[in-house]
């Protein structure tokens, strides 16, 4: 029984123990040592002459932790300064690539700038026609009605340049002008003008009179052919749609260009021709002034705006000379000849082929010759004009001409036998009253037999007013275009009187008048009188019969009716 | 009858441009077709064009300007030109 009560107590006492037992952590375990100070021994326990000893190798965990934390902290700030100096190393690369770059790309668009430019030039109008009459346009798109239309006015468009410049390197050019232009190609006839699709499919015509947009100019110059020989400094070679050597330098020289039209443009040489030039200035020994200007290419036979059909090419050259030299262009007193030798504009399987009417199939030739004078604030000019095929009727009628002349009769038919021909319903004729037909055969004839003679006298200057912006102009025209022809019913006078005013640098208004006249007293003549240049012996113009030579009629009313016309023109050029 | 209108169309126009001038006159003081004596020189009005081209080039007391130099001028920069 005892034993018992023994073994039970024992067993209570061990679980007491272990209840309050405390798993042992060697990071709390501290060992406490004391030295004799007289004998230097260590006891495990404190005791006479025993102080704590000093393990300094002794394991103090707040000691070991404070260490370790402090080492952590030096090694993390040892790894993040080395991540923040390798940080600075690669920024520092990324920003010199960064400045290396943008040198390049700043030098890109300050060269662009400089090699890129951009401009326009507009003319706009508004004119009123007091007596409308067939003939040449007085500006590009100008297409007025005929006689009858007595006050026909419009506002129009008649130029609309975007030049755009490109220049890569100092001596190469490269010019992009696209132009507005009226495009005019319905007839009314729903037979000819709409387009036909398949075999039961139509389109309407829009040929009715839109603004189109065309090329102009597109060419590329080289500047500097000739600058290793100094007189010759600043000469061009220029390939592709171009300002011709003579229009454009006359239109500069005039002043005025977007009030009318210089003399030979006015009678159908273009501003424009596609081929290879040359042309720049001829110098003085000290390089000062300019003594003699040039300009001369190859082209094609057709203008800017039609599809070449020859084997041949024109040939175009222009020469100034400024007898005493000139400052600046077109200074003091000059003198210019311009020469054009062509061949119309025909394939070769054609060209031989017999013909009266030689107007697209003759060569042609333009001469010009002018004496100027040039101020700052006024100039005067002079000029006389020798051609030869150089004037067709569609020059005549550029602006607008009897119907007549475009494929469509006028008038009431003839239907019974008059004028050598056997008239009837199946076969009408032409009266000779009452239409244009007769005397279109004529003007054919007089302008496309291949032996028309041109000759022409022309004036133009403006001139200042003192302290005023405005300036007066204009430009006095006198053409024969077959002085073959005593008499001649085409032979005309041009003249255009007007009254500029400078708004601003880019801004300029004008008012005008301009004046056509068909001066000779209005007559006729007979056919055979007109067969001696080709008006045909036995022929018929838009489906009817003309008055045959042999019966000798006369057909009246040579003489176009006069246009007389007031302008509002606006130029604006940047 | 045509000639009357003529007459009509033109004494009208006459009378027009004669209302705008002395309009202008009256706000501005100063007559609209006169040049400004006292803007800077030169003045395009009193220069020579002689090249229509992007930009268009003047010649004023013998020295080449372009339409932009001459606007420049105009609005009292300074501008240097050969």
């Amino acid at each position: 029984m005892k034993g018992r009560w023994r073994i039970l107590l024992a067993a209570l006492g061990g679980l007491t123990l272990l209840g309050f037992a405390r798993p042992l952590r060697a990071q709390n375990t501290v060992t406490r040592l004391w030295e004799d100070t007289r004998t230097h021994q260590v006891f495990t326990e404190p005791g006479r002459h025993r102080v704590p000893f000093n393990f300094t190798g002794g394991v103090d965990a707040n000691a070991i932790e404070q260490k370790v934390e402090e080492r952590t902290h030096d090694q993390m700030r040892a790894a993040v300064a080395e991540t923040a100096a390798q940080e600075r190393y690669d920024n520092s690369q990324v920003n010199k690539q960064i400045t290396d770059m943008q040198p390049a790309w700043k030098n890109y668009i300050s060269s662009f700038q400089n090699k890129f430019r951009i401009g326009t030039l507009v003319y706009l109008d508004y004119a009123m026609y007091t007596h409308p009459g067939f003939g040449p346009q007085f500006s590009e798109n100008f297409n007025p009605p005929g006689p009858g239309n007595e006050y026909f006015n419009s506002f129009d468009v008649s130029r609309v340049y975007l030049n755009t410049y490109f220049t890569p390197t100092d001596d190469v050019l490269f010019r992009f002008t696209p132009e507005i232009y009226r495009a005019n190609g319905n007839n009314g006839s729903p037979a000819t003008n709409n387009t036909k699709i398949g075999r039961i499919t139509g389109v309407g015509s829009n040929l009715d009179g839109d603004l189109n947009v065309r090329l102009k100019y597109g060419y590329i110059q080289y500047h500097g052919l000739l600058d290793s020989i100094a007189p010759l400094k600043g000469g061009n070679v220029t390939f592709g749609a171009q300002p011709n050597p003579f229009i454009p330098w006359e239109e500069d020289l005039f002043q005025y260009r977007f009030v009318t039209l210089v003399p030979w443009n006015y009678v159908g040489l273009s501003s424009s021709q596609i081929g290879l030039q040359f042309d720049g200035p001829i110098k003085s020994s000290n390089g000062e002034t300019t003594l003699a200007e040039y300009g001369f290419g190859a082209y094609d036979n057709g203008s800017f705006r039609s599809q070449e059909q020859t084997n041949t090419k024109q040939v175009m050259a222009r020469g100034t000379i400024y007898p005493f030299g000139a400052h600046w262009r077109y200074d003091g007193l000059g003198m210019t000849g311009f020469f054009n030798y062509g061949y119309g504009n025909t394939a070769p399987d054609s060209i031989n082929l017999p013909t009266p009417l030689k107007a697209s199939n003759a060569h042609f030739e333009r001469i010009a010759a002018l004496l100027h004078y040039s101020a700052e604030t006024w100039n005067l000019a002079g000029e006389f004009d020798y051609g030869q095929n150089a004037f067709n009727l569609g020059n005549l009628f550029s602006g607008s001409g009897p119907l007549d002349a475009f494929g469509t009769p006028t008038g009431k038919a003839v239907t019974t036998p008059h004028f050598g021909n056997a008239c009837s319903t199946t076969k009408p004729c032409y009266d000779t009253v009452g239409t244009f037909g007769p005397q279109t055969a004529v003007w054919q004839a007089l302008l496309q037999n291949g032996r028309e003679r041109n000759i022409g006298w022309d004036a133009f200057g403006h001139f200042l007013i003192p302290n005023t912006k405005l300036t007066a102009f204009g430009l006095f025209q006198w053409f024969r275009p077959n002085d073959n022809v005593a008499n001649d019913p085409l032979d005309f006078m041009r003249f255009v009187a007007g009254l500029s005013y400078q708004y601003n640098e880019y801004l300029r208004i004008a008012l005008d008048s301009q004046n056509l006249l068909f001066y000779h007293k209005n007559h006729g003549i007979t056919t055979m009188k007109a067969a001696k240049f080709n008006y045909p012996s036995a022929g018929s113009l838009n489906g009817l019969l003309l008055p045959t030579v042999k019966s000798d009629t006369f057909i009246p009313n040579l003489v176009p009716r006069d246009t007389h016309a007031v302008f509002l023109n606006l130029e604006f050029a940047y | 009858m045509r000639n009357s209108k003529v007459r009509s169309a033109v004494k009208t126009a006459a009378f027009i441009a004669m209302a705008i001038s002395i309009s202008a006159c009256a706000i501005t003081g100063n007559p609209p077709f006169m040049s400004n004596l006292a803007a800077p020189s030169p003045r395009v009005e009193n220069c020579a064009l002689i090249q229509q081209a992007t930009p268009s080039r003047y010649v004023c007391n013998g020295k080449v300007y372009t339409a932009v130099q001459l606007t420049d001028v105009r609005n009292g920069k300074q501008v240097d030109v050969k």
